[in-house]
């Protein structure tokens, strides 16, 4: 009796809880906001003969420099597995390693290596990732990103950028009044620099077209400032019809179709844009106060341009359809270089905040909460550029006397140099992503 | 108990009634005892007619010797004597005739008379053996009244006592029901007392768990770099009563596939969580081993 009214008691708690069974909710709304911990294990190197290049070590280099990942020292690591059968999840765990990438190279034909790599999740224990590249020896480092791009796509859900390219200008004093001005092209890391044009007059405001293929600069190679199209290609060079006075900042529209830039020949500096097929000139801005460094908002549909209109400069926009102009940045007494993100959210630019002693730094504003943060110390920073995923600023700075350049991850989190070059650096341009 | 005692007392009066009876009904008896013992018989005379044919003979074979001796002397006296011989015996015939014709008459009559009487005893005898039927019939009516009586008494007894007894019965089922619901009712106030206990001591432990989990997590969530405010993305997952994570995934998307990693890891990474194996396997069951958890940032950069 007392057993069975103990049952029944039960059956009773057991049906009521069933009734008042409600999911448990838990809300995480803080974490560690930390780079994902990723272990990148050096390829096994089964070719018979040395590789020119460690491509674990630059796929490594490439995550760490997104700022998104925060890959595992290799001193640490307690073993270097090149295929599944080797490896022990639970080591890596251990490891406190969320992502295990392992690899090895071999033998295709006699100039060609194949490089198969492989992406685990430690914690979950699958394979996410499993493919190989097929490369030429001396393009180890192109297979080397290419790997680094299928990583980062499968990790973040991002088209990965470091195949992407940037272009900058270097400046050597050779002898005094001599100088040597160089339009560099180089690996988004910096490595593998070419000069694609060299001059003794300088060199400006190098930019890239949407497509990747051109190039556009304004070159002072003929005693008087005139803007140029390179094709990379070819090499082949074309100047734009310049105009008297000042002509600079030219930036490529989306279509590729228009030029703006920036003029004086109607007294101050003044933005148009050049319609490259029928050369025609449009002015769009009208205002006594300088007017410059325009830059196309990724949908075509409006400029962003720095104007000191306000007494100081600042960043506008302005509607191209119905020429409305917006200003956008109101933080800091100085802002300027303005670039959009590709999705258009994210403005990037060189800021002063207010206050004196305080020196120009990169700034990222989200312009859809009016948010701006720093993202450098450095002081003396200009002409920032964003990876086309958005993920760096890469940027040029003083170190001492010398301009070198700089990235910094969209979030700030990772800072680095770039490569040393001899002479100073300056204007760097990331390149769109390039097929 | 009260209707028992007067059972004894009833008995005891039913025995003085049926001894009294009995001792009458033999009283009434005694009348009739004489007449069936000692009946009246009536005194038939038995005339015999061959006895008196055989004393002729002899009183003819006397007066044959007689006349043998003086037969030539006395023939004519002979004569005249036999003729009276012959008449006296004609008419002692007819006397012995009317004689017996009277007796047979009487006989007779007697015959008759007691068959008549004999009817009538028969009658007597049968009107008493009919009143003796009929009183026995009365007693046996009587009896059987009497038993019907005793019999229903009996079975008003044996009703009362059993309707009785299925009122006590009742009674005591009632008080036993009774006892019962109380129990019963005290048992579901007090069963409802503690489930709402329960449910409270559940409720805080729920608390508890809850804030357990998430501090966990929290701990365990890399925020990736791709996050944003307003973010969220659910996911799912089952425990297991140590603790452990059996599986999770996404159960509402963030859209954004290195948010959704980052929080499956983060479930992932924390991988156990130990507080979740000491608690109570059916709020368990309930509450803990299928869970949800909104990973929605807050104060993010962006």
């Amino acid at each position: 009796m007392v057993i069975m009214r103990r049952v029944a008691a039960g059956l009773l708690v057991m049906l009521l809880s069933m009734m008042a069974r409600a999911e448990l909710v838990v809300e995480v709304t803080q974490g560690v906001e930390a780079p994902t911990a990723i272990a990148v294990v050096p390829f096994g190197n089964e070719t018979g003969s040395a590789l020119s290049e460690d491509v674990a070590a630059i796929v490594q280099q490439d995550l760490q420099r997104s700022g998104f990942f925060q890959p595992m020292a290799r001193e640490n690591m307690l073993g270097f597995p090149v295929q599944q059968s080797e490896l022990y999840y639970r080591d890596w765990r251990i490891a406190k390693m969320d992502y295990v990438v392992i690899g090895r190279a071999v033998s295709v034909g006699a100039n060609d290596i194949s490089v198969r790599f492989e992406l685990y999740d430690v914690l979950r224990e699958q394979s996410l990732l499993s493919e190989q590249v097929t490369i030429t020896r001396d393009n180890l480092r192109d297979g080397a990103h290419f790997i680094a791009d299928r990583l980062f796509e499968r990790l973040t859900g991002l088209q990965g950028a470091f195949s992407t390219r940037i272009v900058y200008v270097t400046a050597e004093q050779l002898a005094p009044g001599k100088q040597r001005f160089r339009l560099q092209l180089a690996d988004w890391d910096g490595a593998r620099a070419r000069t694609i044009l060299e001059s003794s007059e300088p060199i400006m405001s190098p930019v890239w077209s949407m497509d990747g293929s051109k190039l556009a600069y304004v070159s002072f190679e003929t005693g008087k400032p005139a803007i140029y199209v390179q094709y990379l290609a070819t090499g082949r060079r074309e100047r734009i019809q310049s105009f008297p006075g000042l002509n600079g900042a030219p930036a490529w529209s989306p279509d590729g179709s228009q030029l703006a830039l920036v003029l004086s020949r109607d007294g101050n500096p003044e933005i148009y844009i050049l319609d490259l097929q029928s050369r025609q000139l449009q002015r769009v801005t009208r205002h006594y106060g300088i007017d410059t460094e325009p830059s196309w908002a990724p949908d075509g549909q409006s400029l962003i341009f720095t104007s000191d209109r306000g007494g100081q400069p600042q960043i506008y926009r302005l509607e191209l359809a119905n020429r409305k102009l917006e200003r956008l940045t109101f933080e800091g007494n100085y802002n300027s270089s303005g670039r959009l993100t590709q999705d258009g959210r994210f403005l990037a630019m060189v800021h002063r905040s207010g206050g004196g002693g305080n020196g120009f730094d990169v700034a990222v504003q989200d312009l859809k909460t009016g948010r701006l943060d720093v993202l450098t110390r450095s002081g003396m920073v200009e002409s920032p550029s964003i990876a086309p995923n958005g993920s760096v600023v890469i940027y040029a700075t003083q170190e001492g006397t010398r301009g070198v350049l700089a990235a910094v991850s969209l979030d700030g989190r990772v800072q680095f140099r770039m490569p040393a070059v001899s002479g100073d650096v300056r204007e760097p341009a990331w390149s769109p992503y390039l097929r | 108990m009260e209707i028992r005692s007067y059972i004894v007392p009833f008995v005891l009066a039913l025995g003085v009634h049926a001894a009294v009876l009995a001792l009458l009904s033999t009283h009434w008896m005694g009348h009739d005892e004489p007449q069936r013992k000692v009946p009246r018989h009536i005194e038939a005379q038995m005339i015999d007619l061959t006895a008196l044919a055989r004393r002729e003979a002899e009183q003819a074979h006397i007066a044959e010797e007689r006349a043998r001796e003086a037969e030539q002397a006395q023939q004519a006296e002979r004569k005249r004597q036999e003729r009276v011989a012959a008449e006296q015996r004609r008419q002692e015939l007819a006397k012995q005739q009317a004689e017996a014709e009277t007796k047979r008459k009487a006989r007779q009559e007697a015959e008759k008379k007691r068959q008549k009487e004999q009817a009538a005893q028969r009658a007597a005898e049968q009107k008493r053996q009919a009143e003796l039927e009929a009183k026995r019939k009365a007693e046996a009516v009587e009896r059987k009244r009497k038993a019907e009586e005793q019999a229903r008494r009996q079975e008003a007894e044996v009703k009362r006592k059993a309707e009785a007894a299925a009122k006590a019965a009742k009674e005591r089922e009632r008080k036993q029901a009774q006892a019962e619901a109380e129990l019963k009712q005290a048992l579901a106030r007090e069963q409802k007392a503690r489930e709402a206990a329960a449910r409270q001591a559940s409720q805080a432990v729920i608390g508890d768990i809850q804030s357990y989990i998430q501090a966990m997590l929290q701990n365990g969530w890399r925020i990736p770099s791709t996050a944003r405010n307003g973010m969220e993305a659910v996911v799912t997952i089952h425990l297991l009563p140590n603790g452990e994570v059996d599986q999770a995934y996404i159960h509402t998307s963030s859209g954004n596939a290195a948010f959704d990693n980052s929080a499956i890891q983060a479930v992932y990474r924390v991988q156990r969580f130990p507080r979740v194996a000491d608690i109570d396997p059916i709020l368990f069951e309930r509450r803990l081993r299928k869970l949800s958890v909104k990973f929605r940032p807050e104060g993010l950069r962006w």
